[in-house]
């Protein structure tokens, strides 16, 4: 029984930190921008639906603010400023990211403190789910229920529309989309806010579980890295896959062994590398 | 004068200028020192992504484990710092060896992903082992080294003992660098299908550049531990290795004095503006995005602008601005 | 037993990228001390077949050896080493570096794990160094021998790409369109030296230069779709009716320059 409660905790874990994976990759896809400020927006967004909620707004309606905020802000900052580094090395991406990520985590801990908080879950799920011996927290399977809802949106996005289909062509062939008519630099800026805003609605999502704290960016991240390096950047089945595997194993430790819980995904990783130096659906 | 900048003997001067002017401007021995350790890590880190095109977000393991191992072979094996100073290096070198060959084996940003990984793995590894590593209190009361009778208690009598393994260290790294194995390195920085095309074996000369890296890395760290007197869990954490990194782009990435500079830059600014302003990182991230934006080449481009600015200015009109052109485009 | 050994053999060589077929069943052999041509239209798979000789990449199937030792598993930097080596049709050049640089490292590659050795100097006296400046020489590049590669002309690029596959003393040498958007002065020169080559090396290059191919070759090979089409003496090769009536009377015409 511990064990099924356990999965589902790391199917709803696994949940989140596929959409922060698939946010991370879609940008990747189409811009060949590694975005080490991904897990400042996760943060980002939690602490906005925090904050909402703290100032007595429904949680419901900051839920939802919360990721447009975040991908507003984020596409603000494309339009701005990243979009000019673009040309660039690689290096410089990542310099200009983990600015951005350093700058955000300063100004959170300048404006809510360097302690952070807790955020109850909202009204009508605070409760638990009772069905004979099983018993499960209300807002964890929402979370499985709007995540699993989220995952199937995204793919019908990516892969069933026009803009999937943009943004699979463009990242194949950038000049080929400007040739075609495409206004690339609205499309890129449409895409690095998606995929912002949905590494904010996972933080807000977190943030009824985990809390929010001003650290809580860099954990996001290198998850959102393992899961990347392990499914395959640019591959949405690898993101979910890789998602899952790593929210269920770290979960499963959470009860066998508690303190080495983070340690085992990074060690499955390093064992994966070892074996399969692709990833498990690994392209290039 | 810029033909000057280039040599690395210059380099060399420039390290032992800085090893005596410290103690001059600055007036905390730690901060000082400090600044030669950091300096010296950042340099080994500059041997990777300045010299061999690597960005390893994973330098913090080497500087941690440096830490740590100090702090137990002269905690639990009694060893006499001399004695340990090597088996620091061996430790590094063994961990690099290990962590560079997992990591080569993706390249591009995945293979900066996973140092990053490591990084955590590393992070939890010392956490979770508290009995070794003291877990989030880190490894306490580790002692100075002693020069015969003599413990270097002081800030600035270690500062000497620093100054001494910086500037062999240093040396040491030059001597890499210009090395058969440097140049080659280079090469593979450039183009790295062609190397492997004209014949070398690039993974074997990635993981040696690893190793090596690794192993001053976890010497600074060693001296670090002992600066403190502590081997803190946060000397393996994802910021220690964000800071070298940092602190190696600042600097820039044409020579390995360049390092040295942007660590003390760093240092000293965060010690002036830390005093003013605890939140003073946020200036560093605007800092950050404004170098990947102007200022590619670091502070070193900015000593090679003002450099060429003072040649060319008593000379006649010469065509000097395309060759400056060039410079700027530089390497990446 | 009155054939030599071919310096150069491939028995069923496959590639495939994905579903697509980029070579099937390709059966070569090339003669040592040889200049060996290999023709064909824009993916043909000419290219692939250099990749697959090389080493950059592993071949689904078949079996290449080279001077009779079987080679089909072995890496590319140790082909290097047994004394294959190849220039590329798109120049790759250590960009920063001077050129004699580029010479040296290339010549220091036949001895890779020598270089390996972080304390040791490269001396003035070493062998590289006489390779490099003696291939300076015979490339005409002494006069930008301080120059980063990556600023000289294309031509001199050109010349240095084919430097570089010469620097490792190879006794098979493969040249990737080694004329490649040159000027007709520098073809020349290229053309003189890729015979020159010939005289004490296995030359095998891909060329879209009709003139050079069926002037200095002793064998071409014509390749269509991954597949090898005809073989032979490069005036067998111009008559055969097959060629001419896939594509090589257009190609004739189109590129003789």
């Amino acid at each position: 029984m511990t064990y099924l409660l356990q999965i589902l905790n790391g199917i709803g874990l696994g949940m989140l930190y596929f959409l922060l994976a698939v946010g991370l990759s879609v940008i990747f896809g189409l811009l060949q921008f590694v975005n080490f400020a991904h897990g400042a927006f996760y943060m980002l967004g939690a602490y906005l639906a925090y904050e909402m909620v703290g100032r007595g707004v429904s949680f419901w309606l900051a839920l939802p603010l919360a990721c447009l905020c975040v991908g507003a802000l984020a596409a603000l900052t494309e339009a701005i400023l990243l979009r000019r580094i673009y040309a660039q090395a690689h290096t410089f991406h990542i310099l200009a990211t983990v600015g951005l990520a350093l700058a955000v985590q300063e100004i959170v801990i300048i404006v809510w403190g360097p302690i952070g908080g807790n955020l109850p879950a909202p009204d009508g799920l605070s409760g638990v789910v009772i069905l004979g011996d099983f018993i499960y927290p209300e807002y964890r399977l929402f979370v499985i229920g709007l995540t699993a809802v989220l995952a199937g949106a995204l793919w019908w996005l990516l892969e069933g529309t026009r803009l999937g289909a943009i943004v699979r062509a463009g990242s194949e062939s950038p000049e080929d989309m400007a040739l075609l008519g495409y206004d690339t630099r609205r499309i890129n800026t449409a895409v690095f806010g998606l995929g912002a805003g949905l590494a904010g609605l996972a933080g807000a999502l977190a943030a009824p579980i985990r809390g929010v704290d001003p650290f809580m960016s860099v954990e996001a991240l290198s998850v959102a890295f393992v899961v990347v390096v392990i499914g395959g950047m640019g591959s949405y089945a690898g993101a979910l896959a890789a998602g899952l595997a790593v929210g269920i194993a770290q979960s499963l430790m959470a009860t066998l062994w508690p303190e080495g819980a983070r340690l085992v995904i990074y060690l499955g990783m390093a064992g994966i590398i070892v074996m399969m130096p692709r990833g498990l659906f690994g392209r290039a | 004068m810029t033909r000057l900048l280039e040599r690395p003997l210059v380099h060399f001067a420039l390290a032992v200028v800085t090893v005596l002017v410290l103690p001059l401007v600055l007036r905390s021995g730690t901060l000082a020192s400090e600044i030669l350790i950091f300096g010296l890590a950042a340099a080994a880190c500059n041997l990777l992504l300045g010299y061999t095109g690597l960005l390893s977000f994973g330098q913090g393991i080497f500087f941690g484990l440096g830490s740590y191992a100090a702090g137990l072979l002269l905690l639990r094996a009694d060893l006499p710092a001399a004695a340990m100073l090597p088996l620091v290096a061996l430790v590094g070198a063994g961990t690099a060896t290990a962590v560079g060959w997992l990591s080569i084996r993706r390249q591009g940003v995945y293979f900066v992903m996973l140092t990053l990984a490591f990084s955590q793995l590393f992070y939890f590894l010392a956490y979770t082992s508290s009995d070794l590593t003291g877990g989030d209190n880190g490894l306490l009361n580790i002692p100075r080294p002693r020069i015969g009778e003599r413990v270097l208690g002081g800030p600035w009598a270690y500062y000497a003992y620093v100054a001494v393994l910086f500037l062999v260290l240093f040396a040491l790294l030059q001597r890499v660098a210009l090395s058969t194995f440097g140049r080659t390195l280079l090469a593979i920085r450039d183009n790295e299908a062609r190397a492997s095309a004209i014949g070398f074996p690039v993974r074997a000369f990635k993981v040696a550049a690893f190793a090596i890296s690794g192993a001053v890395t976890a010497l600074a760290g060693a001296l670090h531990a002992m600066l403190i007197g502590v081997a803190p869990l946060s000397n393996i954490e994802y910021h220690t290795s964000e800071t070298l990194l940092i602190m190696t782009i600042i600097g820039g990435t044409a020579n390995l004095f360049a390092s040295v500079l942007g660590a003390a830059f760093y240092l000293i600014a965060g010690d002036l503006l830390s005093a003013i302003w605890p939140r003073w990182l946020l200036l560093l991230g605007a800092l950050l995005v404004a170098i990947a934006l102007f200022m590619q080449r670091g502070l070193w481009g900015l000593i090679e602008r003002a450099a060429a600015a003072m040649t060319r200015s008593p000379a006649p009109e010469a065509a000097r601005p395309a060759d400056a052109a060039v410079t700027e485009e530089g390497r990446p | 037993m009155t054939t030599p050994e071919p310096a150069l053999s491939a028995e069923g060589l496959g590639v495939r990228y994905g579903s697509f077929v980029a070579l099937k069943d390709v059966t070569l052999q090339v003669r040592a001390n040889s200049v060996h041509a290999i023709i064909g239209p824009n993916g043909a798979g000419k290219t692939t077949l250099f990749h697959a000789l090389t080493g950059r990449i592993r071949a689904a199937t078949g079996r290449i050896t080279l001077n009779g030792q079987d080679i089909t598993r072995t890496r590319d930097d140790d082909r290097v080493r047994l004394g294959l080596a190849r220039s590329f049709q798109v120049t790759s050049l250590f960009a920063t570096l001077s050129v004699r640089e580029n010479l040296r490292l290339a010549a220091q590659g036949r001895t890779p794990w020598a270089a390996l050795a972080p304390w040791r100097r490269v001396a003035e006296g070493d062998a590289s160094h006489d390779t490099a400046d003696a291939l300076l020489r015979r490339l005409d590049l002494a006069g930008v021998a301080g120059r980063p590669a990556g600023e000289l002309s294309h031509g001199q690029q050109r010349r240095l790409e084919v430097g570089m596959a010469m620097a490792a003393r190879p006794r098979v040498i493969l040249l990737d369109e080694p004329t490649s958007g040159m000027g007709t002065d520098d073809i020349g020169a290229m053309t003189a030296l890729i015979r020159d080559l010939g005289r004490d090396h296995t030359v095998l290059f891909i060329e879209h230069n009709m003139g050079i191919v069926m002037n200095i070759s002793d064998t071409v090979t014509v390749m269509r779709a991954g597949e090898i089409l005809v073989e032979g003496r490069p005036e067998v090769v111009r008559d055969d009716p097959e060629v001419r009536r896939a594509y090589l009377g257009n190609m004739i015409t189109g590129d003789l320059r």
